[in-house]
């Protein structure tokens, strides 16, 4: 079932039927059963299962935090460990014996599913969430709008709209034709743009022995666009169709390629990811750090290392390969050095003036060119395996 | 007069994917 075919139009059209029409309990049911089929289609009826059970333990977590802060803390640190076995990364084989590193279940869209579970466990635990019932909390993992992939929503937003407190769609007949307009505009970027861009560019796994360097180089470029026009697509749709729905995921992409530096680019990637992990790893970090007393004296140290840590934690999340921790740890790079050219220049020429410096157009657009520039060369780590990576070094070299 | 506008964004959409998604439309061609 892909987002243009005939079943997924049936099952978004009659979802959004039932989600206007009926209210109450009935209309949880009738959602329920959306995100059921939704989940069989793509996960097969195993890997439900194992979706499932790994909610459940989720909820158990949650529980367990809201208890005990060191318990919930423990119960984190188990699922984080079961994500990881189930996702099979590849350092696992230093650890394991070969026997168990064979996956009874894949399941995917667990690394999407993971961080709204963890999300619940914290927020409950902290008192952020004050209620958490199972099959509202079960609703929210499995809503088929952002099962799979797309925007990662927080039980709140979630919560707030399930309800009626806050509502995504103004009763005007516009309102709806930019809702399905949103939904069109989706498809076309996935379908028809992303289509033709992925005709040129460098897919994961591509073999560059007989490229030269500069269709490597052209072929990584297209494949950045490529997955920007098929993710902001996806998320285009799934935003239109919740709008329609009564649950809309919150807004992903904001313009992702005229970002002026390496900061605003992660403000306006993939923004809900960002945000979670701010919340969820750079602050805890940092704030912990600054408490120290030897740390405390060097906030600039402090930023830069859990920058680092976060942008790791980011390029494991995106696979499970050694390729990933260096995208990870390019983009902490690139953070780090922007943060301390920032500092150096605020010192210099005094915040107000840095920040006129910046608003310049003779000085925008150049940034713009070099943070599309460096943000994009990071691609290569998706698309290259590390012995063809290996290859491209060569081919540099020897050009 | 922005409602006229918007319908005409739509049908501009709908004929970008009707002309260049026929693949993943195929059962909008099979079924006319």
């Amino acid at each position: 079932m892909h987002l243009l075919s005939f079943e997924f139009g049936v099952l978004a059209l009659a979802t959004i039927v039932w989600m206007r029409a009926v209210r109450g309990e009935t209309r949880a049911l009738g959602f329920a059963l959306a995100c059921a089929w939704f989940g069989v289609s793509y996960l097969g009826a195993n890997g439900l299962l194992a979706a499932i059970g790994f909610c459940l333990g989720g909820y158990g977590a949650a529980l367990l935090a809201r208890w005990d802060g060191r318990a919930g803390a423990c119960a984190v640190g188990l699922l984080t460990a079961l994500f990881v076995y189930l996702q099979g990364y590849v350092f696992l084989d230093i650890f394991l014996p070969e026997a168990w590193l064979t996956r009874a279940v894949a399941v995917a869209g667990l690394s999407f599913l993971f961080f709204k579970i963890v999300h619940v466990v914290v927020d409950h635990g902290s008192g952020s969430i004050p209620e958490l019932s199972l099959h509202r909390y079960l609703l929210y993992c499995f809503n088929f709008t952002t099962l799979l992939m797309g925007p990662i929503q927080r039980f709140q937003d979630f919560e707030a709209q399930w309800e009626g407190r806050d509502e995504p769609l103004e009763p005007t007949l516009e309102a709806h034709v930019d809702a399905f307009n949103r939904v069109l505009l989706g498809l076309v970027k996935k379908y028809v743009l992303a289509a033709y861009v992925a005709r040129y560019a460098l897919m994961p796994g591509a073999e560059i022995e007989h490229l030269s360097v500069a269709r490597v180089v052209a072929g990584t470029y297209a494949f950045y666009l490529y997955l920007y026009l098929d993710f902001s697509g996806y998320c285009d749709v799934v935003i239109g169709v919740g709008s329609l729905m009564g649950i809309r995921p919150p807004e992903n992409f904001f313009l992702p390629f005229f970002s002026p530096n390496v900061a605003q680019y992660w403000l306006r990637v993939h923004r809900t990811l960002t945000t979670w992990l701010t919340d969820y790893v750079f602050n805890p970090i940092s704030t912990r750090m600054l408490r120290g007393e030897l740390l405390g004296r060097h906030p600039l140290a402090v930023t830069s290392f859990a920058m680092m840590t976060t942008m790791c934690v980011a390029g494991l999340w995106h696979g499970t390969t050694l390729n990933f921790l260096l995208f990870g740890l390019a983009h902490g790079i690139y953070l780090v050095v922007f943060r301390v050219y920032e500092s150096v220049m605020q010192g210099r020429l005094g915040r107000a003036r840095f920040a006129r410096l910046r608003k310049r157009p003779a000085v925008q657009v150049p940034a713009m060119a070099l943070t599309f520039l460096v943000t994009g060369a990071t691609y290569v780590f998706f698309v290259l395996e590390p012995d063809q990576l290996a290859v491209l070094v060569e081919k540099v070299v020897s050009a | 007069m922005r409602l006229i506008g918007k319908l005409a964004w739509m049908a501009l959409l709908v004929n970008l994917l009707l002309l260049f998604a026929r693949d993943e439309l195929d059962f909008v061609y099979q079924a006319f």
